[in-house]
């Protein structure tokens, strides 16, 4: 049973209006308006002085009860987050730093003592008899003069469970997700309003075989799985790439307008950076939900209180669909990559060979069943050495997903196309390619000004960072630049670009057009020219 | 023939920045950049790529290529591209059935069809291809609100803008902190709008005492911060406190 009655306390009960007041505007500076902790023990601490010197004016001696409420101000502005109960329950998992790995260990804690303890090196092993990982899971870290052992690679997960105990108590949200099985108890409308309307939730059978609603006094709720992996140092075309996951659940049974609220929306974790988990590494993290997933499909969970249940309520939960764009989804649900030649895991369309007119991604195959994927995933499973899981992913093109677990997941009905990400970005953006209109900068290709042909002879000469150069030198003049050179500006700023290339390749280029030293800027050597020498006659040469 | 990738002419294209530029639209539509197609701009939102797509680009398309011969192949282009313009629309649409599945196969159909005559050498797409699995899931699901990624890019957005000053180096320190700032935020959004009528419950001692008069127009500068819904509820409860 899950306690929830810390739900159902007031706030901060029978405490001085003063000192509720106090609290309430400590505790809004710092999450909403983003003060710093140190900006909000100032901020206390002004406060306090502010209500000494005006009780001053009442008298030179303070009251005992004035007293009292003085000392009430804290000092420091975390009392002020725990009087509102802001905590939420996580656990912080040890991630195996190994890029290739990602297992992760829970913490354990000695009787009595909240200090976490890990173990020191990761013992995961891939297969049976495979080495162990054996990559260093923690690094010392003082605190208080105290060494502590943190995790090298932390990640935070959050308890489901008392996510859901949140949300339940809240009153007329509990009452509002009960009413929301009424559109499948009755006949199917013509028209789909909401996701209850659809095939999948009026015909989705709970683990009596009766339909999921139907389940008495118990709580019976549906929810919907997102993955994205998103870049946390924005989204500019030149910037650096990370790539952090972001993993959240929604609970379909909120009407639509409440149930993509931020703070109605679980935010069961952040898979850390600074690159995505490879292939099935991912499963890792999963692992973690899906227990929880699992104990309230098969048993249930009972919250000891909730906002219409007095007396406490067995809940039982349901992921029924996964929403996230092509690429994420391949990675949870363990369907072989983007290029690969069975990458469609709906139906059975292999990418053929190269030929406009057949082209098999213009027409759909034979629908796959979730059963097959699940013998597929199976097999993969079962695999003892990594090249074994190779030729299966090759024969399928199904690896394993911790979702396979759930014993109601469909994976070829509950993994959605994303219309957003196929249609808006997907499908328009690629018609607008088509038409010629374009938006990346590298695919722009101006008609060149003149072309420029050099020998392959020359070519095979230099090595792979000089023909680079040459092929820069080339991109370079072929654009319009006559123009730009005419004044001092556009000719110096040529002249360091140039000279940034490579030696040998202003030099072949300077010879397989038999170039000649320009006249007005004579060289000091003119057995070894050097490269300004070089650039001078070749930026003569293309601006006449 | 038509070149992929080369069929709007320069002038053509011009004509549909013009267009962008003089239509009057709803306040309410997402604005596209009046510049379309140069790199200044950046990239555009998926928002933005719906209503460039659903909005301007067949108002422009059929004032130029609407009245060419049948057999010009702009004009085959031209019907292509209202096929999935029109697919679009029926599957973005706020209300699905077993009829607006089958409009928004057909349609797309059409439109790889179209594609595929009209370029022999196109490549298609991964997304091309599940793009015609989308009408099944209208059926599955329902209509797209409920299952598009729209809210959790939202979640992105909010995430990202969680001021920070981590080094680079850092990245798996920074998105747990990243995730307790935000948990925290939301959770006392929750406690403190939802519950604030608890936090000065009436039954309190201190409720006798009365504000003085000159106190009545105290300002909450904080309740316009938060949601006017919320806002509301949280003054209603201050206000039943202290002046009962």
């Amino acid at each position: 049973m899950l306690p929830l009655d810390h739900h159902f306390k007031p706030i901060l009960e029978n405490v001085d209006p003063v000192l509720q007041v106090t609290f309430f505007l400590v505790v809004t500076c710092q999450v909403l308006l983003g003060v710093s902790r140190r900006g909000c023990s100032f901020l206390l601490q002004m406060v306090q002085y502010v209500i000494h010197l005006t009780l001053l004016r009442l008298g030179p001696n303070l009251s005992q009860g004035d007293e009292k409420l003085l000392s009430g101000i804290p000092t420091d502005p975390r009392t002020t987050e725990k009087a509102f109960y802001l905590e939420d329950k996580k656990t912080i998992f040890a991630v195996c730093p190994n890029p290739d790995c990602h297992f992760n260990y829970k913490p354990t804690f000695h009787e009595g003592s909240p200090i976490p303890h890990y173990p020191t090196t990761c013992s995961h092993r891939e297969f049976q008899g495979s080495p162990k990982c054996g990559t260093p899971l923690i690094k010392p870290r003082r605190v208080n003069g105290h060494i502590i052992h943190a995790p090298i690679k932390p990640f935070v997960a959050f308890s489901f469970k008392h996510w859901l105990g949140g949300i339940l108590a809240r009153s007329e949200f509990e009452k509002t997700m009960d009413k929301s099985w009424m559109p499948c108890k009755e006949r199917p409308a013509p028209e789909m309003k909401d996701i209850f309307d659809g095939e999948v939730l009026r015909n989705f059978k709970g683990l009596d075989g009766q339909h999921f609603s139907a389940g008495g006094e118990e709580g019976r709720y549906v929810f919907s799985l997102c993955l994205d992996y998103f870049n946390p140092l924005g989204n500019k075309q030149a910037g650096k790439k990370k790539s952090i996951g972001l993993i959240s659940m929604v609970c379909l049974n909120l009407p639509p307008e409440m149930r993509y609220k931020p703070e109605n929306m679980f935010l069961f974790g952040i898979i850390p950076g600074p690159n995505e988990p490879p292939l099935a590494c991912f499963n890792h993290y999963l692992h973690i939900l899906i227990e929880e997933l699992l104990e309230f499909w098969y048993s249930g969970v009972r919250f000891s209180r909730t906002s219409t249940c007095y007396y406490g309520r067995v809940v039982r939960c349901a992921l029924v669909c996964v929403v996230s764009d092509l690429l994420a989804a391949r990675k949870v649900n363990g369907f072989a990559a983007i290029g690969h030649k069975q990458m469609c895991a709906i139906c059975h369309c292999t990418r053929q060979q190269q030929d406009g007119l057949n082209d098999s991604f213009a027409s759909l195959g034979e629908r796959r069943t979730g059963e097959e994927i699940r013998k597929s995933a199976q097999l993969y499973l079962d695999a003892e050495n990594e090249k074994e899981r190779k030729e299966i992913v090759t024969t399928t093109g199904i690896r394993w997903s911790e979702l396979y677990r759930l014993p109601y997941f469909d994976p070829s009905r509950m993994v959605v196309v994303d219309c957003m990400h196929n249609l808006f970005l997907g499908l328009i953006k690629e018609h607008f390619e088509i038409l010629g209109i374009r938006m990346d900068n590298k695919k722009c290709n101006e008609t060149p000004a003149l072309s420029i042909n050099i020998s392959m002879d020359g070519m095979s000469e230099l090595n792979k960072n000089e023909r680079k150069s040459v092929d820069k030198l080339i991109e370079t003049l072929e654009s319009p630049l006559n123009k730009e050179l005419e004044s001092q500006d556009g000719y110096d700023m040529y002249l360091k670009r140039l000279e940034k290339l490579h030696k040998q390749a202003l030099k072949l280029f300077f010879e397989s057009f038999k170039l000649k030293v320009n006249p007005t800027y004579t060289p000091i050597n003119e057995k070894n020219l050097n490269k300004a020498d070089f650039v001078h006659s070749i930026l003569t040469w293309v601006s006449c | 023939m038509l070149k992929q990738g080369a069929v709007l002419t320069p002038d053509e294209m011009s004509e549909l920045r013009s267009d962008i530029e003089h239509m009057y639209t709803p306040s309410w539509l997402t604005s596209v950049p009046t510049n379309l197609g140069e790199p200044s701009h950046g990239k555009l939102k998926a928002d933005q790529w719906r209503t460039v797509g659903t909005t301007y680009l067949p108002v422009s398309l059929i004032r130029l290529w609407g009245r060419l011969e049948d057999d010009d192949q702009r004009k085959k282009l031209l019907a292509a591209t209202l096929s999935l313009i029109s697919a679009v629309i029926v599957a973005s649409s706020w209300t699905a059935s077993q009829e607006k599945a089958d409009l928004y196969l057909h349609h797309m159909q059409t439109y790889l069809n179209g594609l595929r005559e009209l370029f022999p050498q196109y490549r298609f797409l991964p997304n091309q291809h599940m793009a015609l699995h989308l009408a099944e899931y209208l059926r599955f699901y329902g209509p797209v609100h409920s299952w598009w990624t729209f809210p959790f890019e939202r979640l992105i957005g909010m995430l990202q803008r969680i001021p920070n000053n981590f080094q680079d180096g850092e990245f798996h320190l920074h998105s747990s902190l990243i995730i307790m700032t935000f948990i925290f935020s939301r959770a006392a959004r929750r406690n403190s709008f939802y519950h604030l009528h608890e936090v000065c419950q009436p039954s309190s001692s201190y409720a006798k005492r009365r504000l003085p008069a000159s106190d009545q127009e105290l300002q909450w500068p904080f309740l316009q911060i938060c949601r006017p819904s919320s806002a509301q509820h949280a003054y209603h409860g201050y206000c039943s406190f202290f002046f009962p």
